[in-house]
């Protein structure tokens, strides 16, 4: 299983996620970056769930400063991470659609539990692309992301490789990192 | 006819998604009882009349899996029909809840016609949907 190989079945798996469950359309960007090369600078330190995302050109994500990020330990023939990043604009739009709810009955609780259940179906439908025998075990997704080092542009998600993904109400990233 | 059905999942958007696709499917006067983990799962079919659980397998705590094997060695909670709703998706895996009596299995992302065509072969189709007139039944009081 090479990189590309990997995130070629998470592109896959996210626009079969979000079409499926979501109703949203999306288009993965061909090939991957890293968070350094694409200029997405992960910097509020105090607020380690709301990043200020900000691109080389200017332009910020989806015009939304607050970005929410879930992660899921995964183990098996390789073992790793994975993180969803999400503009919180976008992830409004996915809770609506998911649970049926209109904006103003939404919650934090309904929020968060969407991003981690995308997360989750991100990385089960992916792994069972890759691999149909044997079995990866997915660890419980967590929205916590004070214990990775996504703000430190030195930590090892800096470096890791980045699927970018358009939607219409905005551009999510995938970023992966093998342990 | 209407049923009591438990919702496993430590998700509560899953919870309602799945909710919703039940009333969906036509069975909207049944009556819905939540569990987050397999643990309390085993307390809601401990209080209240269950006729089928939809269950998730990645939980903290008791996962999916774990419950079923608990309500299989249970008398009174064995002939429960368990449908596994999950991101789960290997050979393997599916093998084991099938072996360990799981009625059926839905991978995630499904549509709400993947939840209705399964318990629809479970329990039967819904009569909430039915239109007929019953006025002039024989049973009329």
């Amino acid at each position: 299983m090479t990189m590309t190989n990997l995130m070629t079945q998470i592109a896959i798996s996210i626009s079969e996620v979000m079409e499926t469950m979501f109703y949203i359309p999306v288009e993965p960007r061909n090939g991957y970056t890293t968070i350094c090369e694409s200029g997405l600078f992960l910097d509020n330190l105090d607020h380690p769930e709301h990043f200020k995302s900000i691109f080389k050109s200017g332009k910020r994500v989806a015009e939304a400063d607050n970005i929410q990020a879930a992660t899921i330990t995964f183990h098996g023939t390789f073992s790793g991470e994975i993180c969803l990043i999400v503009p919180e604009k976008l992830l409004v739009v996915m809770t609506e659609n998911f649970m049926g709810e209109e904006r103003r009955h939404l919650t934090d609780e309904h929020l968060d539990g969407t991003l981690k259940e995308t997360l989750n179906m991100l990385a089960g439908n992916t792994f069972s692309k890759i691999d149909t025998e044997s079995s990866f075990c997915l660890g419980v997704p967590e929205t916590n992301t004070s214990a990775i080092t996504i703000t430190d542009k030195k930590g090892w998600y800096a470096n890791s490789p980045l699927l970018l993904v358009d939607t219409m109400d905005g551009l999510m990233g995938i970023t992966v990192n093998i342990k | 006819m209407t049923f009591s059905i438990l919702l496993v999942d430590d998700s509560m958007p899953m919870r309602s998604v799945i909710k919703k696709a039940f009333k969906a499917a036509g069975y909207s006067a049944s009556s819905f009882h939540e569990a987050a983990s397999g643990m309390e799962a085993l307390e809601q079919l401990a209080n209240n009349w269950i006729d089928i659980v939809i269950t998730d397998f990645t939980m903290p705590g008791m996962n999916g899996l774990e419950m079923l094997i608990k309500m299989k060695q249970n008398d009174l909670f064995k002939d429960i029909p368990v449908v596994v709703v999950t991101t789960e998706g290997s050979r393997e895996k599916i093998d084991q809840f099938m072996k360990s009596g799981a009625a059926g299995y839905i991978k995630k992302p499904f549509t709400p016609e993947q939840i209705r065509d399964m318990i629809t072969s479970i329990l039967g189709e819904s009569n909430d949907n039915d239109q007929s007139d019953d006025s002039d039944s024989d049973f009329d009081f």
